[in-house]
């Protein structure tokens, strides 16, 4: 008898405090703010369809004019050009490259060759390039290096040409040789929208200066950002 | 016989404490006192077709940028209003949501979103803002966001309480919020008064590409007097 009496008892008080919670609930109220942010893409390659592919060419007597082919119609020097480094853009599931690679045997002064390449957007964000960061260095017959390769771009149109760091400090001055003219075609900035390409073109000619049995190593960063960012 | 009288004597008793029972009423007397309570009510909410937005880059309007001016297409937030409360008290009846869902769609670095809400007391009695539960999660990372506060202040000026902070993961923080409250300092909302809310983010540039967060911000209220 007593038992159920406590029991009784303890589900009064149960019961009593649910309604004094209800009550006390009611007499507070919650405003509620969600969000979901789906975060884009900004995913630069090389085009996924369409290979790069060189062009050689040959300036005439007086320098004023390339023809294509190599001089005389010989087929000397050779460049071959390819992507690597396989991506897919996380977001889109679009495939791309991230890097081009130019191979060129048996340069000589005065071969020029251009390398053409498609770039792809491959993101949700529309992108910027800005500009293209050009390193290298200079190796010998051993594959030692024997100098940093600098460009020099004084008006900064992508127009200029790689030297040869002879005193190592890190700056194009008197000391330093001229070996290769390097133009970069499109003028930066330039926008490339999602799923929309861009070609370009890298156009090379080898300098007097440039020695024989030697290797020059480039690398051209294309640099693109969010096309909002300064 | 005697069974004859005993039923006379009984009825007599009857009528007999029946005239005692009337005098004894007329010497009693009764005052009722009758109370119909209608209770308040205590309804906080975002008032309905309140809500604005608009987008900016760099703080510049979306359409005015340059170069280009015609990507407006790039990211978009869409707000939406639900769970509905109508006011029982309020002549006339007021509608008020509960919750603001936001949708942030291919967010990026330096875009920006602001929106302006006017948060109503649609119910009969004073509210007190009391706090504020803010979390937040990384759905691509399966992890918790933190919220970091980097000002908490009534402005007079204004007449507002401004909350600066960020919704931060471990890569870095992903947006800068701001809100600005244009309510009383002491945090009360009057009954059918409303109180602009202006709310603004933008986007960090080390907020994670192909991520998708979430966020819940929960405002609380009690009765004026509970606080």
């Amino acid at each position: 008898m007593n038992t159920r009496k406590t029991s009784l008892l303890s589900l009064s008080i149960v019961v009593l405090l649910s309604l004094l919670g209800a009550v006390y609930a009611h007499w507070s109220d919650v405003v509620t703010i969600e969000g979901t942010i789906n975060m884009g893409s900004l995913t630069l390659s090389f085009d996924y369809a369409e290979p790069p592919s060189c062009n050689e060419y040959h300036w005439n007597e007086d320098h004023t004019q390339k023809t294509a082919g190599e001089y005389l119609g010989k087929d000397v020097g050779n460049c071959t050009a390819y992507f690597a480094e396989n991506i897919t853009d996380p977001h889109t599931g679009k495939e791309g490259y991230k890097k081009l690679i130019i191979v060129i045997d048996n340069a000589y002064p005065q071969y020029v060759v251009g390398i053409v390449f498609k770039l792809h957007n491959i993101g949700t964000i529309p992108i910027k390039v800005i500009g293209y960061n050009i390193t290298g260095e200079k190796r010998n017959a051993t594959g030692h290096k024997i100098y940093d390769l600098l460009w020099y771009d004084p008006d900064g149109d992508y127009i200029g040409s790689i030297y040869e760091d002879v005193n190592g400090n890190g700056v194009v001055d008197a000391c330093d040789i001229e070996v290769i003219n390097l133009e970069v075609t499109d003028s930066v900035p330039y926008q490339i929208d999602p799923c929309r390409t861009h070609k370009a073109e890298i156009d090379l000619e080898f300098k007097q200066e440039a020695e024989e049995c030697h290797t020059y190593v480039l690398t051209v960063e294309i640099i693109g950002i969010q096309w909002n960012k300064g | 016989m005697k069974s004859k009288s005993l039923i006379g004597t009984f009825g007599l008793l009857i009528v007999i404490l029946s005239l005692l029972g009337v005098v004894y009423a007329h010497w009693s007397d009764v005052v009722t006192i009758e109370g119909t309570v209608h209770m308040g009510e205590l309804i906080v909410g975002i008032l309905n077709n309140s809500v604005t937005h608009y987008e900016t880059i760099n703080g510049v309007p979306e359409a005015e940028f340059l170069p280009p001016a015609n990507k407006t297409w790039v990211a978009n937030a869409t707000i939406t209003l639900s769970d509905f409360e109508t006011s029982v008290h309020h002549d006339p009846p007021e509608t008020v949501a509960k919750k603001m869902t936001i949708l942030m769609a291919n967010a990026y670095p330096q875009w920006d979103v602001h929106i302006e809400f006017m948060l109503k007391n649609a119910g009969t009695i004073p509210a007190t803002y009391t706090k504020a539960n803010l979390t937040g999660y990384d759905v691509t990372d399966g992890e918790n966001l933190t919220w970091r506060q980097d000002l908490w202040y009534y402005n007079t000026t204004l007449k507002a309480w401004i909350w600066e902070g960020a919704l931060v993961d471990p890569a870095g923080d992903i947006m800068n919020v701001r809100v600005v409250a244009y309510v009383p300092e002491d945090g009360q909302l009057e009954p059918c008064n409303c109180y602009l809310v202006c709310i603004d983010v933008d986007f960090k540039q080390t907020a994670e590409e192909c991520h998708t967060y979430t966020f819940s911000v929960t405002f609380e209220f009690v009765q004026w007097n509970k606080a």
